[in-house]
């Protein structure tokens, strides 16, 4: 079981036509059950997958695959409905200003068809795993950075996501709650989700957690032993 | 909904005291408007007494002495639009029969 | 999906741009209550006016010559309509207009025979007394009501005539036949004009005719149906002048688009987010409708309400002005129908926001996520 990229070719089409692409027809598997750490240097294109393995773009060619179903040439329709079992943690967060903390974990619960009381239940135990109980009503533009961004993983990961895609999950947090966060990631590896995870952090590129990595640069994937 | 509490109430305790605040307010609503419509029952009804009292032709809607209150004050001869001081828009034609009997002359203009 | 999650992020979502869902509430409101006043005064009037029209008379005959109107012999009168088979309840009327100051008032004659009583209990005025409508000004309260027609009389006021029934008696003065036919000019025995009534008003245009000659004068015959119709369409075609008011309406109304398509921009990158957390384009359609609907619904209902106010409510001054120029009673008009008038202003302006929100949802949620993220969508 993966979530695989095949053939996969992405080029910005405000770039023009003699811009290189981003990555040009690469082939990369990520299995369901393991965690997988993508590491690179800056503007290598590594948002730009998890993106694409969101099915939030669609690649110039080639395809990514969810166990052989080709979901990035599926109808918006259909890909709205297949994104329902992903959660993502942007890089920019996108947190929704004007709303409080709970409101926007909630809001990755809402299209869910569950009651109110259930979804508010899940949304508060999922902020107060993440350390975060004592800013459950406030803005959430008044959060610090690290809180902020323990916040986009609570939102991500509150639906119990089968493919969990982080992007730079960890670059605001202190050690303890780097740790707590990746207790949280392999939990849910060893749930059968696939967790891909995008950093810098170096504690990540040193963590022994991931059971694969790799390394992407000048369009090139390589597996990191 | 800035609070804990307040999400509760989304779907618990507090749905229901809104659901009867908006009931409260709908049924008062609709209970002023009954009132207002039977006090303007009421006026109407009086207003009609006193027509059929006085044999009155027209409601007092505009002024004495305009066309529009005693639109047969008019001479029927006279065509209202040589009239300046009248506008068109406060003159209407009533379809009358006229008659000169005797005179051998019946006419409805 | 459930209803309530969606009902309770459609407030959430609109509690994040109050202003521009209060601008909505207040443009939608004012557009529905300016249609919705348009189309329920032009119906509460003319049906308030056919609904007091049934209690006058059903035909009038005056007695005319080459000047117009002439005195009527009441004795030669009744005998001639006695005659004619059909004719119901026929009965002279004094009446008139004369001056009180500068300002014409109807009078009406009126004397205590054959048990006749004016209602409420109030007494028939005796020679030089008289009953004032409430919109007859007199401003001598201590002195006299003069009056002035061929002659001027003096009468003392007994009080005024009841507010309630000022939609029949606003500038009326009730008072003694006598003093009425010597203010009109009539001598003892004549009379303004014969009023009768009919089994059904069917019949009364034939026996118009009949009447017609039975008269040893000309006279000039007018059926209430006549009036009625005159009188239709004089207000249709008030009416169709009111509609203008559907101008800036319509204008509001566009504005009120522009504002939507405004709103479905500006929450673009939100419906980008929202999409990426799993939100379908069916969810992000109805969450749109929804929020369209939590602001349009409560201002839709605050137009109507408050077009039934400024139609209805008691007291209300400015009305009689605006629809017959003219300061005059306190209108108590018929809200009975206004439920089809309510319909169409709800067609006019509630189905077009609603098609309008639609429309801005739809034009939003076509994009890739991404794209409505980074603000690059259609």
């Amino acid at each position: 079981m993966t979530l695989a990229c095949h053939n996969l070719t992405m080029a910005w089409p405000q770039a023009g036509n003699n811009a290189e692409p981003l990555f040009n027809a690469v082939d990369v598997g990520f299995e369901f059950g393991q965690m997988t750490l993508v590491t690179g240097p800056t503007g290598s294109g590594k948002s730009t997958l998890l993106h694409l393995l969101a099915g939030l773009l669609r690649p110039t060619s080639g395809e990514v695959r969810d166990q052989g179903r080709p979901v990035s040439r599926w109808p918006a329709g259909h890909r709205d409905q297949w994104r329902r079992q992903v959660g993502i943690c942007f890089q920019n967060l996108f947190l929704m200003p004007g709303l409080s903390l709970l409101d926007n974990v909630l809001q990755s619960l809402i299209p869910r068809n569950m009651q109110w009381s259930a979804m508010v239940d899940l949304a508060q135990r999922m902020i107060t795993v993440l350390d975060l109980a004592a800013f459950m009503a406030a803005p959430v533009q008044i959060l610090s950075g690290g809180q902020q961004q323990r916040a986009a993983v609570a939102r991500a990961m509150v639906h119990a996501p089968r493919i969990l895609l982080l992007d730079e999950p960890t670059a605001f947090q202190d050690d303890a709650h780097a740790e707590r966060l990746m207790d949280l990631f392999v939990q849910c590896a060893a749930g059968g989700a696939c967790v891909v995870v995008s950093s810098h952090d170096a504690r990540l590129r040193q963590s022994d957690r991931f059971h694969a990595r790799f390394h992407l640069d000048d369009g090139v994937f390589e597996a990191v032993e | 909904m800035k609070n804990r509490n307040s999400d509760h109430c989304e779907g618990g305790d507090c749905s229901r005291v809104k659901y009867w605040v908006s009931i409260s307010i709908i049924l008062l609503t609709v209970g002023l408007l009954a009132a207002v419509a039977h006090h303007a029952d009421g006026n109407r009804r009086e207003a009609g007494r006193w027509m059929e009292s006085l044999d009155l032709s027209l409601p007092a809607f505009w002024p004495s002495g305009t066309p529009l209150r005693q639109p047969l004050a008019l001479v029927p001869a006279v065509d209202t639009r040589f009239i300046p001081s009248i506008p068109r828009r406060l003159t209407l034609k009533i379809d009358t029969v006229i008659s000169a009997a005797g005179h051998g002359m019946e006419a409805r203009p | 999906m459930n209803i309530v999650p969606m009902m309770a992020w459609s407030r959430r979502d609109l509690g994040r741009r109050p202003a521009l869902a209060v601008l909505l509430f207040l443009a939608l409101s004012t557009v529905t209550a300016l249609v919705a006043a348009v189309l329920i005064l032009h119906h509460a009037v003319v049906r308030t006016f056919d609904g007091l029209l049934d209690h006058s008379p059903a035909m009038v005959v005056r007695r005319v010559g080459g000047g117009g109107w002439m005195p009527m012999p009441v004795a030669p009168a009744l005998s001639a309509v006695r005659s004619a088979p059909g004719a119901v309840r026929p009965r002279t009327r004094i009446w008139g207009v004369v001056a009180a100051g500068d300002v014409p008032v109807t009078i009406v004659g009126v004397e205590k025979v054959h048990g006749f009583g004016l209602p409420g209990g109030i007494e028939v005025p005796t020679p030089g007394q008289a009953w004032l409508g409430t919109g007859v000004r007199w401003p001598d309260k201590g002195q006299g009501l003069a009056l002035t027609g061929r002659q001027r009389v003096t009468l003392a006021v007994s009080g005024r005539l009841p507010e309630s029934a000022a939609m029949a008696v606003h500038d009326l003065v009730v008072l003694h036949a006598d003093d009425a036919r010597r203010l009109l000019g009539l001598q003892p025995g004549q009379a303004s004009d014969l009023v009768l009534d009919v089994f059904h008003d069917q019949e009364a245009d034939s026996l118009a005719r009949e009447l017609s000659t039975a008269f040893p004068w000309p006279v000039q015959i007018t059926t209430r149906h006549a009036v009625r119709t005159a009188y239709a369409t004089h207000f249709a075609a008030r009416g169709a002048a009111g509609l203008l008011g559907f101008i800036p309406a319509l204008l509001a109304l566009v504005l009120l688009i522009a504002a939507l398509g405004v709103w479905g921009f500006r929450g673009r990158p939100d419906m980008g987010l929202m999409k990426a957390m799993g939100w379908t384009s069916g969810d992000l359609l109805r969450l749109h409708l929804t929020r369209a609907v939590l602001v349009g619904l409560p201002a839709f209902a605050a137009g109507l309400l408050g077009a039934w106010a400024v139609c209805f409510f008691p007291g209300n001054k400015w009305l009689p002005r605006l629809l017959f120029d003219w300061s005059g009673p306190t209108l108590a008009l018929s809200p009975h129908g206004a439920i089809g008038s309510l319909a169409l202003a709800a067609a006019v302006v509630f189905l077009p926001y609603l098609v309008a929100s639609f429309w801005s949802g739809w034009q939003t949620v076509q994009a890739d996520p991404m794209e409505l993220i980074q603000g690059r969508g259609q």
